[in-house]
């Protein structure tokens, strides 16, 4: 059987942001909700949906209460969600979380948020902006291990297999001002690069030691009734700005991921989009045992003749990389619904590559909140008609 | 000696803005007000310089998404290509993709900038890409090389568009000709032969101060033949280390732009050592004018309200050095 498994999130559910607005749903948002139902036409979901319409159409801001409903029904959703549509990993699309980087940050002391930047101006010039931390001191968990208490709710509703994504130690560092670490190791070095390297590598050891270490532990350790987390996926997205002649930065990436697991037992994996070149991520993966599958960005830019399957995954053979290869089966940053037979055939493709179709998975490329969620749900169904295509091998040649 | 501050070039939206921009973004306000939001933040950011005492002023190119599309997107022969990281940085910007033959379009681009904003009593100043940072970004290109000389005829022209708007003060950004670190392509055989002939095409004629910016590389790594080119002055990024002892590096008769201010980090600039810095380059490279400003532009680096911090220090240090 082909494994599909999603990568982390998905569009927050119709109407929540709305409500958390102290605003009605539109009737754009409630046309969401039923095309999703349309697509999954399960009684589960209706179920959830009806108690979330009741709650957003109540007039005004949520009480405490409520807003904590709202995250619990929007999560328990996303996870019948993806279980309806077939998917055999599941998470609950992040519903916890307001995104990958400020859900651990708001959470870790010796950090002052900054205010907001700019990342990139989109295609239509509308900025795409995020509100970093500056280090001011010795990081620590304000309140514990970051994601316990989401993943033992997940635990408490998913029927399927849990796989919890964790944003990665050397992502959390890079993406945070290095602040006070910074003019410290300025005295030191010969240049300002230099002095910033170090200072990230600083910043990157102190994520992964004190706190992705504790906070992996714990996830890895919690069981309800019974039931555990099955994989434990570390996200690295800026692990992709390491260049392949750096080998100082591929060893600080290493080091941190062998950081962050050490004394935890669970499947490992990571997940990295972005990429021009993943030579340095298959280097790092071969070099850590632990590592039992990857989840890879490619069919975004995919030329339509395979080469962006073949350029992905060529590095993680050479590199001696014996994993999983969760392939990114398609593209997140468009409304463009890549049908089941091209999922299929890029699958299949890759199954050639590495001479077995046993490691080839099919994930998205990343994760999927940047869509509306009927276009979200349209592609992960294709995803998984594409699943029982290669299982029926009803698959045109790879090439050609 | 006199020392005067200024902004590096494109530079990052106020909180305020960036919020409104949002608004437009997810539909909650008509797309057609963007234009007067980012107006209102020109305005803001032009009075600050005012207040710093900036003669050189620029509206911050807000209505740029970054610092190449405006240009290109001008051009035939190429359209927009994939999103790329900016240097070693959390940004990125889309860059050039080539479809055919590179020609100019239009070498207008007074619909990107705020020049009416900009007091009759400053010098308007911008920042465009420089055509060896273009080339080398443009993606689909079998000879990058080749490409130096029509990018060139390109920015000449909307230099001279510029000019004619009254833009007194042109920079060109050429962050590649220093990196990658371990090799720059300013050391690739035939590179700096390129620059001259597309830097004297571009000034040739041209009646503005022109500076060529090196930043995001070490200044000690600059062949000293590139910094004869036939431009009024070069950006030194003196974040990046000082200027060393014994440098066969010269600016007899130039300007030197110290990018003495660290555009990628928050903390508060040690103006001692920007200052100490500054002298020391002034001594051994012999300019015949000083300018302040960051060593790379305040966007996708560093968070609007610590941006805004860095102009007052920019100014700060030009008092420094002056003094």
């Amino acid at each position: 059987m082909t494994r599909t498994i999603e990568v982390g999130s998905l569009p927050k559910l119709p109407g929540r942001a709305s409500k958390l607005a102290g605003k009605p749903i539109t009737p754009a948002e409630e046309e969401q909700l039923n095309e999703v139902l349309r697509l999954v036409p399960a009684q589960r979901l209706k179920l959830l949906v009806k108690e979330h319409l009741a709650l957003v159409s109540k007039p005004g801001k949520p009480d405490a209460s409520e807003r904590q409903r709202l995250v619990e029904l929007n999560s328990a959703f996303n996870i019948a969600l993806l279980e309806e549509i077939g998917l055999d990993d599941v998470y609950d699309g992040e519903a916890h979380r307001s995104e990958m980087y400020a859900g651990i940050a708001t959470q870790v002391s010796g950090l002052k948020q900054l205010s907001w930047q700019v990342s990139f101006m989109n295609a239509d010039g509308d900025p795409n902006i995020f509100r970093p931390y500056m280090y001011e001191g010795k990081l620590g968990l304000r309140n514990g291990p970051v994601h316990d208490n989401e993943l033992r709710y997940v635990l408490s509703k998913a029927q399927k297999a849990v796989k919890i994504c964790v944003t990665g130690a050397y992502t959390m560092g890079t993406w945070t001002d290095p602040g006070v670490l910074l003019p410290r190791y300025r005295k030191e070095r010969p240049t300002w690069t230099d002095a910033w390297q170090e200072a990230q590598a600083h910043l990157v050891d102190e994520f992964a030691t004190r706190i992705l270490n504790p906070t992996v532990k714990s996830v890895a350790g919690i069981q309800v009734g019974g039931k555990r987390a099955a994989r434990i996926q570390i996200d690295e997205p800026n692990a992709t700005k390491i260049r392949a002649d750096d080998e100082r930065a591929i060893e600080v990436l290493r080091k941190s991921i062998v950081s962050s697991i050490r004394g935890a037992k669970a499947e490992f994996g990571l997940h990295v989009c972005f990429s021009h070149d993943y030579a340095p991520i298959a280097k790092v993966c071969a070099a850590i045992p632990e590592i039992r599958f990857v989840t890879l960005e490619i069919a975004n830019g995919d030329p339509g003749d395979l080469s962006n399957y073949e350029k992905a995954l060529r590095p993680f053979m050479d590199a001696g990389y014996d994993g999983q290869l969760c392939i990114g089966a398609f593209a997140v940053h468009s409304n463009e619904i890549e049908s089941a037979e091209l999922i299929a055939k890029r699958a299949s493709y890759a199954a050639e590559l590495v001479g077995n179709s046993s490691r080839i998975e099919l994930a998205p490329d990343c994760g999927l909140r940047t869509r509306v969620l009927p276009v979200a749900v349209w592609k992960l169904q294709e995803m998984v008609r594409a699943a029982r295509l290669l299982d029926q091998r009803v698959v045109l040649p790879a090439k050609g | 000696m006199q020392a005067e501050g200024y902004i590096h070039g494109i530079t990052t939206h106020s909180d305020a803005a960036l919020r409104e921009e949002l608004d437009i973004k997810y539909g909650r306000v008509k797309r057609r007000e963007k234009k007067d939001v980012l107006g209102r933040d020109a305005d803001e950011l032009i009075a600050l310089q005012a207040k710093l005492g900036f003669k050189r002023v620029s509206d911050g190119q807000l209505l740029w998404p970054d610092l190449f599309r405006p240009a290109y997107l001008l051009m035939e022969g190429v359209t927009i290509g994939s999103q790329t990281r900016w240097f070693d940085t959390n940004g990125f910007a889309f860059t050039p993709l080539l479809d055919g033959k590179l020609s100019t379009r239009s070498a207008d681009l007074s619909p990107v900038l705020f020049r009416e904003k900009i007091p009759s009593s400053s010098v308007p100043k911008v920042t465009l890409p420089g055509p060896v940072t273009l080339a080398a970004h443009t993606e689909g290109a079998e000879d990058w090389q080749s490409l130096i000389p029509e990018y060139a005829q390109h920015i000449a022209l909307l230099s001279r568009e510029l000019r004619k708007h009254g833009y007194r003060h042109i920079e060109y950004a050429e962050p590649s000709l220093l990196l990658p670190h371990a090799a720059p392509l300013a050391h690739e055989e035939g590179v700096v032969e390129a620059c001259r002939a597309a830097y004297g095409h571009i000034v040739h004629g041209l009646d503005a101060t022109t500076i060529i910016q090196l930043f995001f590389g070490n200044p000690n790594s600059i062949p000293p033949a590139l910094l004869e080119l036939p431009v009024s002055g070069f950006l030194l990024d003196l974040v990046e280390a000082p200027i060393a002892d014994g440098t066969k590096l010269s600016l007899k008769g130039k300007i030197l732009v110290a990018g003495a201010i660290d555009s990628r980090s928050s903390v508060p600039e040690d103006l001692g050592l920007a200052e100490r810095r500054v002298q020391q380059a002034v001594k051994a490279l012999h300019p015949r004018e000083v300018h302040i400003t960051t060593n790379g532009p305040l966007f996708y680096t560093i968070s609007s309200e610590p941006s805004r911090e860095k102009l007052r220090e920019i100014a700060a240090l030009a008092a420094k050095v002056a003094a």
